[in-house]
């Protein structure tokens, strides 16, 4: 059975105001499989997701998980929380 | 990746729904089908009516597939070289054609052992007439053409917008 691979794809995209069209022309797909990505209806190969990644500037555990992502918001919380508590 | 570079001009992506082509799937099987079934085991062989069956296959077999290969996104995907597909296109493709492909051989192992064993063997029902093989091999073609344009049909999802959201 194939793990279910999350992805914050559509969060990334509206954010930045980019175009599925847009995207799947940057990581050389045809949109339509942008969307199937997007729904969890497909899962990418290494190469794609690293270019996905790559296109948004992110580490590719930031945009593809095994696990549901948390919010952003939560983990910028984390974050801030772990830099104050290092401090 | 993508068919950027590829000189083939990609088809926009139809109206159609994936319930939609699963619909239209299921009524270009039923309308062919009966025909053919009729020419088969209803209409007498030779007779007048079995002519104008056989001219209405192959009147509607061949101006479906003359629309779908022309105008079908569907078909592009299904008959296109590797480099104007991207890789959840050549995934759906390569499942396509493998369940074509079990299909077919399923249907012509089944054909063979009906053909040659069963039906000499128990006395059942076998073609006799030119109208009749005519139709089943006309069913073996319109199978051996549609079939894996089909099941990318069958599976691949909604259009998908182009806009932001």
């Amino acid at each position: 059975m194939t793990a279910v691979l999350h992805n914050r794809i559509t969060l990334l995209r509206t954010e930045r105001n980019v175009s599925r069209k847009d995207l799947a022309e940057a990581v050389g797909v045809n949109f339509q499989t942008i969307g199937y990505l997007e729904r969890g209806d497909y899962s990418p190969s290494l190469e794609l997701a690293m270019k996905i990644a790559r296109f948004f500037a992110m580490p590719v555990e930031m945009v593809f998980s095994f696990e549901p992502f948390q919010p952003l918001t939560a983990e910028l919380m984390q974050a801030k929380a772990k830099i104050a508590g290092d401090a | 990746m993508a068919g950027h570079s590829s000189k083939l001009v990609r088809p926009r992506a139809g109206r159609l729904t994936r319930r939609g082509r699963r619909a239209a799937i299921i009524a270009a099987a039923l309308v062919i089908g009966g025909l053919l079934g009729a020419q088969l085991f209803a209409v007498p062989p030779g007779s007048l009516a079995a002519s104008v069956l056989k001219l209405a296959t192959a009147l509607l077999t061949v101006g479906g597939f003359a629309l779908v290969m022309t105008r079908s996104l569907i078909w592009f995907m299904g008959n296109a070289p590797d480099e104007a597909l991207d890789e959840r296109e050549l995934s759906l493709r390569n499942r396509s054609y493998f369940r074509a492909y079990a299909l077919y051989a399923g249907l012509t192992v089944l054909a063979g052992f009906y053909f040659l064993d069963l039906a000499p063997d128990f006395g059942l029902w076998m073609p006799t007439h030119y109208d009749q093989w005519w139709a089943l091999v006309w069913a073996y073609l319109i199978l051996a053409l549609g079939a894996p344009a089909a099941f990318l049909a069958w599976d691949e999802g909604d259009p998908e917008t182009e806009s932001l959201n």
